[in-house]
């Protein structure tokens, strides 16, 4: 029992020890071999970091990201998870449907940002369309195959429960289907938070893209890095917020293989 | 006590694999079920009996010919009849009570008699402290008193096997099987007990119904003339029993060389 607690302890701080030699090792090699336009060290994106954070502009510029990708992916979670259902539920929809959906889920969506600026212009819609655009296909799709896969026993035993559709869809279909729904939640959230960076950086107006594009533009390595570190940090946290969630909604499929 | 069945000449057809012909999986089945009767389908496998449970229970349709069931034609599953599945086919999602309760639910009883009936069948059969239980987290034999509470809780006419204890060890069915007759004795329902093994349908039924393949149908109508209530050691230590099943064996063995 120690001795684990101590293998445990011991293997803790292997792991501390090795990301802080990386970060060690990343820093002396800036000071020593690596021009700092080329990639600058910790130390300097760390003051980077504490000076935007002291002088309001990344707030501001995450609020502004964490706007677009909250309205943007929850219009594309509501409306991708409806279709999907329908679609799902229905051999009619799926055959009229799903050339476009599967074209428009393979196209790179980006491509069309051009053309989004064109209709919507560079404001708030605009970003927020573009977001929905790149995450509503892969939610429709990840939906319906949820809903296509439902085991046909599960079907065949509510059927034979007197279950009609209603019951059927509320009962079996969305509590077979919320593995995968989540699995579709978060291929669509990155995909989401991948919009609104390359609408942010198109339309360069505000956001933590439009960061990245300014102080890129400008040479300030070190400042670019700030927006970036803090994008990775966004996408951690949501994917652990999400697994969190999938434990809470799934507690039969804990310790199941 | 349950409801009377009758089926007149039920024949089924499935599509083959080309999709242009047929082949006839039941053939003029016809047979009366009188209420509160137990009756078993015995054969060996590919005869049709699954599918004809299915149809008495209005999850498949018939080709041609009727099912009445307590005086109405069956078209859809209703919850005058309940099924128990071969595999259980309880929802990995719910708990034992859950799915119990899951009949109930669609039936769209009040919350307070479904909680009671719900734990009066988990008392019945056996399950008690279980009832927060998933189904992966209970074995087999669990898992099949909770598919059987979850027919029975609907109270139903009509009860239809399908091999409930097929998938079970030897000794789980063995107990399985006691339980059940004893609950059964107290609340007769009429039953169709699809089975392939001889023991159990004599030691259960009123009538065994024996089936021959290709296409299924009805070879003989065998009566069990075993009183009731039956001890299945007592039972299976009776020349009666011995004499059924060196009959119905004969029978089955018969049409497997066909």
């Amino acid at each position: 029992m120690i001795q684990a607690m101590r293998n445990a302890a011991y293997s803790r701080m292997g792991v501390i020890s090795f990301h802080a030699g990386l970060l060690i090792l990343w820093e002396v090699a800036c000071r020593e071999f690596i021009p700092p336009y080329f990639l600058p060290p910790p130390s300097s994106i760390f003051q980077a970091f504490v000076v935007t954070l002291k002088s309001g502009e990344l707030i501001i510029q995450l609020g502004q990201t964490a706007s677009v990708l909250v309205t943007g992916f929850l219009l594309a979670l509501l409306s991708g998870m409806l279709l999907g259902v329908a679609i799902g539920m229905s051999r009619t929809l799926t055959r009229l449907l799903d050339p476009y959906i599967n074209a428009m889920n393979a196209m790179p969506t980006v491509a069309l940002v051009p053309l989004v600026v064109i209709w919507l212009g560079l404001d708030f819609q605009a970003k927020v369309f573009l977001t929905w655009l790149v995450s509503f296909f892969s939610i429709v799709i990840s939906t319906q195959t949820a809903v296509q896969n439902i085991p046909h026993a599960y079907i065949d035993t509510a059927r034979a429960f007197g279950s009609r559709r209603i019951a059927m869809l509320t009962k079996v279909i969305v509590p077979a289907a919320i593995p995968f729904f989540i699995a579709g939640i978060r291929l669509g959230l990155a995909r989401a938070l991948v919009g609104v960076v390359v609408a942010e950086m198109f339309t360069a107006l505000s956001g933590l893209g439009y960061m990245v594009t300014l102080y890129g533009n400008t040479f300030k390595v070190n400042y670019v890095f700030v927006p970036i570190v803090v994008l990775a940090a966004i996408s951690v946290f949501l994917n652990a917020g999400l697994k969190w969630s999938e434990r809470r909604l799934t507690p039969w499929n804990r310790g199941r293989t | 006590m349950g409801a009377a069945l009758e089926l007149t000449n039920v024949s089924k057809q499935f599509p083959d694999k080309d999709q242009v012909s047929t082949h006839e999986v039941l053939s003029g089945i016809s047979f009366k079920a009188k209420a509160g009767e137990f009756i078993s389908l015995i054969g060996s496998s590919g005869c049709g009996k699954t599918t004809l449970l299915r149809i008495v229970h209005g999850l498949e349709t018939a080709t041609s010919g009727t099912v009445i069931c307590d005086g109405r034609p069956v078209v859809h599953p209703d919850h005058n009849r309940a099924f128990v599945f071969q595999h259980f086919n309880l929802f990995p999602w719910r708990t034992v009570r859950e799915n119990i309760a899951y009949g109930l639910e669609v039936r769209g009883d009040p919350r307070g008699e479904r909680d009671y009936h719900v734990q009066s069948m988990i008392a019945l059969v056996g399950l008690r402290g279980y009832e927060k239980f998933y189904p992966h987290e209970i074995s087999g034999g669990m898992q099949q008193r909770v598919g059987i509470a979850r027919a029975l809780a609907l109270a139903p006419d009509v009860l239809l096997m399908d091999e409930p204890f097929g998938a079970l060890d030897a000794i789980t069915r063995e107990k399985l099987q006691r339980d059940i007759a004893e609950i059964l004795e107290d609340r007769p329902k009429t039953t169709l007990f699809v089975t392939h093994n001889m023991d159990e349908a004599i030691y259960f039924s009123d009538r065994i119904l024996v089936f021959g393949t290709k296409p299924g149908r009805i070879v003989e109508d065998v009566v069990v003339p075993l009183a009731r209530p039956r001890q299945a050691d007592l039972v299976r230590a009776s020349r009666e029993f011995a004499e059924l099943r060196e009959h119905l064996w004969s029978l089955l063995s018969r049409e497997m060389q066909k």
